[in-house]
């Protein structure tokens, strides 16, 4: 009888506990779990140069700068941050699984600092994004999409049909998000990364 | 064939000899130096303050485009500068009594850099971009040449922070007015930023509203 117990207690926490770590996007309808594929309509043409200034907020500092995005292959984009006065102080490459650093001034080359960018740019570039589950409500679909360490909300709108915002959570809780302003088709006109967990934040503005 | 090979090879020499026309750049001789610093030297001396628009060519060479940015500075001699840019965006910096103020897109912030001995060469550099004078053989290894129409030097920095970043710096003199009209930084990757300054007005009038942003 108390081992039928113990079991019956890790069922239920377990149950508990699975059921704490879904996220739900709120006043939405699961509408589909069939897996089809959402294309990233953003950074896709390899003839464009996407050119930001940048504004950003780490640990109570704020940096200014321009950011430039590139996608040099298929699969792969180039990022490069410098100051307003041209001088590079990071520049890497990132794939769906590749990382490649190809400078950084010192002060920039901080691992924890460079896992951060590589993350959040490798989910914002990505190419296509795999998706699971589909919910609606009457303003917008949001799709599902599995992570390497969570998952991916994107959230487009039914009327203007573009993607403009997505939310990364890990265990249930929403870690970060991504908003686009978008008067453009290829590129948003504005994106503001902010860190729910972390005392970061990003904003681009396209120049 | 071997008539396609000899205009191929011709095309090739014409080609080669045009471009070298077009790039000529002679050295200058002992004497040309020494002239050419010395007027310089004098010229920077003579500034006392210095307004001018800028434009900003950021050359990477994984891009379609180059980056363009423009501006306007203001010199005040011995170390105040503000240079701002206008387009495509707002941002100032301003460099006054030991103290940096950076006005971004209406975003303001000072420090207190005064002792930092990054700063001071910060300034040294961009005063010394602006004035011409930078003739440091202890920071640099210096070279000097000519074109048709400007006098180029060259400084390549010799250690520190400035090496890491930068590996070289051009200077682009008139050859009939010794004021820097073009500052070019080489990184070394291939990729360089290149500042061309227009409408140089030399010992404009400046006020104290012209350093403040």
């Amino acid at each position: 009888m108390p081992k039928l117990a113990l079991r019956i207690l890790l069922i239920s926490l377990s149950l508990i506990f699975f059921g704490c770590g879904t996220y739900q996007p709120k006043n939405a309808e699961l509408i589909t779990t069939a897996i089809s594929e959402f294309s990233n309509p953003y950074f896709a043409d390899i003839s464009q140069d996407y050119v930001y200034k940048a504004n950003i907020e780490v640990y109570g500092r704020n940096l200014g700068g321009i950011v430039v995005i590139k996608k040099i292959d298929e699969d792969t984009h180039r990022v490069v941050f410098a100051t307003d006065f041209g001088n590079k102080l990071l520049d890497f490459e990132v794939s769906a699984s590749s990382f490649k650093l190809n400078f950084s001034v010192e002060g920039m080359d901080n691992k924890r600092f460079l896992k951060l960018l590589e993350n959040d740019f490798r989910l914002l570039l990505n190419r296509n994004y795999l998706i699971e589950k589909t919910f609606a409500n009457s303003n917008e679909n949001i799709y599902e999409s599995k992570q390497k360490r969570g998952m991916l909300y994107l959230f487009e709108s039914k009327e203007k049909k573009h993607l403009y915002q997505m939310i990364f959570t890990k265990k249930s809780k929403e870690k970060i998000t991504f908003e686009f302003r978008n008067e453009q088709e290829t590129s948003p006109t504005q994106i503001d990364i902010v860190h729910h967990s972390l005392p970061f934040r990003m904003q681009l503005m396209k120049i | 064939m071997n008539r396609i090979r000899l205009i191929l090879f011709g095309l090739m020499a014409f080609l080669m000899t045009t471009s070298i026309t077009f790039a000529q750049e002679q050295k200058l001789s002992t004497t040309e130096i020494t002239q050419f610093k010395n007027g310089v030297i004098a010229q920077a001396k003579a500034i006392k303050s210095l307004k001018t628009d800028f434009v900003q060519r950021k050359h990477m060479s994984f891009l379609s485009n180059e980056i363009e940015t423009s501006g306007n500075m203001v010199f005040q001699a011995p170390n105040l500068l503000n240079w701002k840019y206008t387009k495509p965006y707002q941002y100032s910096i301003v460099f006054k009594q030991g103290k940096i103020h950076i006005n971004d897109q209406g975003n303001k912030s000072s420090f207190d850099a005064s002792g930092n001995k990054m700063f001071e060469k910060i300034n040294k550099l961009i005063v010394g971009s602006v004035s011409g004078n930078m003739f440091d053989d202890n920071e640099f290894s210096i070279s000097y040449s000519k074109n048709k129409t400007h006098y180029v030097a060259k400084f390549v920095p010799k250690s520190g922070d400035l090496k890491k970043v930068i590996a070289e710096i051009e200077l682009y003199f008139p050859i009939q007015k010794l004021v820097v009209s073009e500052v070019k930084l080489n990184e070394y990757s291939g990729d360089y930023t290149q500042i061309i300054f227009k409408n140089q007005q030399l010992n404009a009038k400046v006020s104290p509203s012209d350093f403040t942003n």
